[in-house]
């Protein structure tokens, strides 16, 4: 409690007013404690980590932005980020749509983190970071109708690709081998999500790619043959540093993973899409010859490992394609992955056509592109749908801007590490296995920019981390988990565990895996051991020998999970 | 002023006046006008600019409720997505069901800039003959989810849930916002309410382990609006990053918004709405007295830099809307910056006495302070003050 010093009680001068006014409130707290820190407290080494662990810890700007004299272009980037984009046809946030995933990045990404666990898919709901996966399940690749990341709102005439309000989410129950207990009694639950899409709910007819080439489906072949599942986003914080590992680290620890399982005969343990576990060499690399060059880069982002370096990985891309704005390198509207379903479906429509007139005549007042304009309705819709030489809604110096607050983003430095429990947690998280994927800590390199869009071409555009230790709890790898209703295709990067124990108070979901389905660390870890939906879990031995521990080692795997 | 910022601003002044022209030429659209007095119209203006002070007065904490129930995006979204605004006012199926389409309605279309988008034209009320009776039924509606926005976070921060009535539209409100469907019934609703008041008050109940733990979080609150009016609000459209980035054009308050965010931080450092001194349970007052010179210091600059802040503000050319390249802006974003610097210097030296018991209860006695006197207190007054705009909004029409 604190000491209320009566000052001046022995002096005569201040005796008589200390009878009529209270004397003020003081302390005497010495000095603050100098807290050595150990190493892996700064999770984004010195250039990338803050102090700040309040709801705003992953908003963060590192040192490396103020470093560069880049504050001013972070606070736009974040503005970009924050906002949502409207239908205005100029002024802040326009070019919404004509379709779009969402309005903005923060209804997936809430307080900068991961999506929140869902038992509806709207596109408006905030902290709603779900993406649908439509699939075919003959071949696990996208069905070619709808986008990649399918679009469930519009902007009107234009009609949803997807009527959102059809789509049920249910959580089902699971039991895993085990009957859902430890060994000393304590229970737990666990939940999977199923989702359903009726074939209704699709505005153009559902198209999938077989034998090299595009196939409707009937209503009975939707039904048996096509999959939907989720997939929420995670956080943003830190990708900046990923960004700096070198291309070469990250082969080698696929390497390392490779010969490993080799030498103990796993020899399909590494995804073959990915890797080669014979040569232990890359079957593929991220390149973009569309808007870049084609240079290959290795695979570092997103479950599917589907992006290479940041400057042309998820965030680059979701600012164009979730809102739909596009900008001086993507002037074409992200629509179905063939490009040609929608465009057809809305050229036809009546509805479309009958407000189509009004549409155009706003988004291109002056008549500057007259192919859209030319009174055919059905042939100005699709032309104007499907066009490459669409006005840039997003400048150049914006997009810029982005790409540096998404750069710049700090780490939350770790919290209680140097409790006792943290240290045992951490202890107990390497003796069981978990930092086998999990690797606590990566060291960067020159950190020079690599950008395959080739938008970004010099050191000197972005914040950058040289020669950093940082703790992001990754391989970088994927592996399989062999869940119920797993990811599409089983393969899933290990998700950097950094600074996820902020999440509640940083108002994001605090659900994890893919899908949200764990709703908590315990849970997450108990869907590391499944076994019985058709493979062995990559982790399972891990979540053998954590059943084993007790009930405090186990919370205390928990603590230092919830603390880095 | 270059010549592309004269075409921005030009761009600008004419979007302002000619706003819904796009909705009120509508051939479709019913384009009958109330019936009413430009007083009540003008009333309902004032009462606006006072609801809108007393948001921009919670600032400063935009964390908790605000945050987790999205009630900032919901009443706080700009620009206005004027298109969506005028589909909606000849959108039949909507205007007849006004109360839940804005429920789940497009947070671009709602809130205080809905609602100025409405009422304001170059700072100033419109003609009440040009106030359509769509647009009156539309921004009643909007006013009253205002309020109940308003009436939640009231909720959310009353440890003592003293106030029945606004606990009850904060629990209604918590589980229909962005959970109902087109007809109004309730989905699958995830969020429950939450007591924020008390978790903060009680350490190692909610979001916050410790006491010293929320204390900072008064601070880093304070910070985030900081960084956002300086470097954002004021800076972008200052260095000409993007001239259009100007929040409330409509009614020409951005600079008593930058101000009123400020005296949000003021508040919540030193203890009470108000304040001019910091009061004994505040933040402030405890740096500035727990004996440690470097803290007491570091608490006196945070005075100072906060009172230059303002001033500087203050003294900013008006409205920003037409001189947001003014060197008053420079002026005030620097001040904005040192205050910045100066809050997170003692954030510092505070986050030192992670084991101290004599700070980790006096900041119990702080934060139980800012929960009653600053948060709750300032939420109270807003929707006191929202509940009032709603009704003034109502007898716009006669």
């Amino acid at each position: 409690m604190y000491k209320h010093f009566i000052i001046g009680m022995l002096v005569a001068a201040l005796a008589a007013c200390s009878d009529d006014e209270p004397q003020p409130l003081t302390w005497d707290i010495g000095a603050p404690t100098a807290t050595d820190y150990p190493e892996d407290y700064y999770t984004g080494g010195l250039l990338g980590t803050t102090a700040v662990n309040t709801a705003t810890a992953f908003e963060q700007p590192s040192k490396a932005v103020e470093n560069a004299n880049m504050m001013t272009a972070f606070n736009e980037g974040e503005y970009l980020f924050e906002k949502d984009y409207n239908t205005n046809t100029d002024g802040a946030f326009h070019g919404l749509g004509p379709v779009y995933v969402r309005r903005g990045c923060l209804y997936c990404h809430p307080g900068y983190g991961h999506g929140a666990r869902q038992t509806e898919y709207k596109a408006d709901a905030h902290r709603n970071g779900y993406l649908l996966v439509i699939y075919d399940k003959t071949t696990n690749a996208y069905i070619r109708s709808v986008a990649g990341m399918p679009q469930t709102g519009a902007v009107k005439p234009f009609k949803a690709p997807i009527d959102e309000s059809q789509i049920k989410i249910a959580w089902n129950d699971y039991t895993d081998e085990w009957g859902n207990k430890f060994p000393d009694g304590e229970s737990y639950s666990l939940i999977y999500p199923e989702v359903t899409i009726p074939y209704t709910a699709y505005y153009a007819p559902v198209v999938v790619a077989r034998g090299g080439k595009d196939v409707t489906l009937s209503e009975a072949e939707y039904n048996n043959e096509i999959g939907v599942l989720l997939e929420s986003t995670i956080g943003i914080y830190g990708t900046g540093l990923t960004d700096a590992i070198p291309d070469e680290d990250i082969t080698a620890q696929w390497e390392s993973e490779s010969k490993y399982f080799n030498s103990i005969g796993r020899t399909d343990a590494l995804n073959p899409a990915m890797w080669n576990q014979q040569t232990n060499t890359w079957n593929s690399y991220y390149s973009n010859s569309l808007q870049g060059d084609g240079t290959k880069y290795v695979r570092r982002y997103t479950y599917a490992l589907s992006r290479g370096p940041i400057l042309d990985a998820a965030g680059a891309n979701a600012i164009w394609n979730i809102t739909n704005v596009t900008r001086s390198d993507r002037r074409y509207h992200y629509l179905d992955l063939a490009g040609t379903y929608y465009a057809t479906q809305s050229s036809k429509d009546p509805e479309v056509q009958a407000g189509f007139t009004e549409y155009i005549n706003r988004i291109d007042p002056l008549g500057v592109h007259p192919e859209w304009h030319t009174g055919n309705l059905e042939k100005d819709i699709y032309t104007y749908l499907t066009s490459k030489q669409l006005d840039a809604e997003m400048s150049d110096a914006q997009y810029k801007n982005l790409m540096i607050w998404h750069r710049g983003l700090a780490v939350p430095a770790a919290r209680n590490t140097t409790t006792e429990d943290f240290k045992k947690g951490k202890e107990l998280f390497s003796q069981i296995g978990c930092a086998a994927c999990h690797r606590p800590s990566w060291q960067t390199g020159d950190d020079h920019i690599q950008d395959p869009a080739k938008f970004f071409t010099s050191d000197s555009d972005m914040p950058r981390y040289p020669h950093q230790k940082i703790w992001p709890y990754t391989d970088f790898v994927q592996h399989r988990l062999w869940m119920k209703n797993d990811i599409r295709t089983g393969w899933c990067r290990t998700t950097p565990l950094w600074g996820r124990g902020l999440a509640d108070k940083c108002g994001s979901g605090v659900e994890r895996l893919h899908d949200c389905r764990a709703r908590n660390v315990l849970e997450a870890i108990l869907w590391h051991g499944c076994k019985n939906e058709g493979g062995t879990s990559d982790a399972y031995n891990s979540v053998v020998k954590f059943r084993s521990l007790s009930k405090k080692e186990r919370e205390q795997i928990i603590y230092f999970i919830e603390s880095i | 002023m270059n010549m592309k910022k004269y075409l921005t601003m030009a761009i600008m002044i004419a979007a302002m006046t000619f706003g819904l022209t796009a909705c009120s030429s509508d051939d479709d659209a019913d384009n009958s006008v109330v019936t009413g007095s430009q007083a009540t119209l003008d009333q309902a203006c004032a009462d606006w600019k006072v609801a809108r002070a007393n948001w921009e007065n919670t600032e400063a904490f935009l964390f908790g409720a605000a945050d987790v129930y999205s009630i900032d995006p919901h009443t706080d979204t700009w620009p206005v997505a004027a298109n969506d605004l005028a589909d909606v006012l000849r959108d039949e199926k909507a205007m007849s069901n006004l109360d839940n389409f804005i429920k789940t309605a497009n947070s671009g279309i709602l809130g205080y800039h809905g609602l100025e988008y409405v009422l304001f034209r170059q700072g100033q009320p419109r003609k009440i003959d040009q106030i359509t009776n769509l647009e009156y039924n539309y921004i009643c509606a909007v006013a009253k989810d205002l309020y109940n926005a308003t009436a939640t976070l009231e909720a959310a921060w009353d440890s003592k849930e003293s106030n029945a009535e606004r606990l009850r539209i904060a629990k209604d409100y918590v589980a229909t916002h962005l959970a109902i469907d087109g007809d109004g019934n309730q989905e699958g609703a995830l969020g429950s309410f939450q007591n924020f008041g008390k978790a903060f008050k009680n350490p190692g109940t909610g979001d916050w382990a410790t006491a010293l733990e929320a204390t900072l979080e008064i601070i880093s609150g304070c910070q985030d609006i900081i960084g956002e009016v300086g470097d954002s609000k004021i800076g972008l459209p200052y260095t000409g990053e993007d001239a259009t980035y100007i929040e409330s054009p409509y009614a020409y308050n951005s600079i008593t918004d930058f101000y009123d965010n400020i005296v949000s931080c003021k508040n919540a450092l030193y203890g009470q709405m108000g304040a001019t001194t910091p009061n004994e349970k505040s933040l402030i007052y405890f740096c500035l007295n727990a004996g440690n010179a470097t803290l007491a210091a570091q608490a006196k600059t945070v005075q100072s830099k906060l009172d230059n802040a303002l001033a500087k503000i203050k003294a900013m050319k008006a409205p920003f809307a037409l001189y947001y390249s003014d060197t008053s802006c420079k002026a005030a974003i620097d001040a904005l910056g040192e205050l910045d610097d100066a809050l997170k210097a003692m954030a510092e030296t505070l986050g030192g006495y992670a084991d101290n018991a004599t700070v980790e209860a006096q900041c119990k006695v702080i934060n139980e302070n800012y929960v009653d006197n600053v948060v709750l207190a300032t939420y109270r007054l807003l929707a006191d003050n929202a509940q009032k705009l709603y009704q003034s909004i109502v007898n716009i029409k006669k």
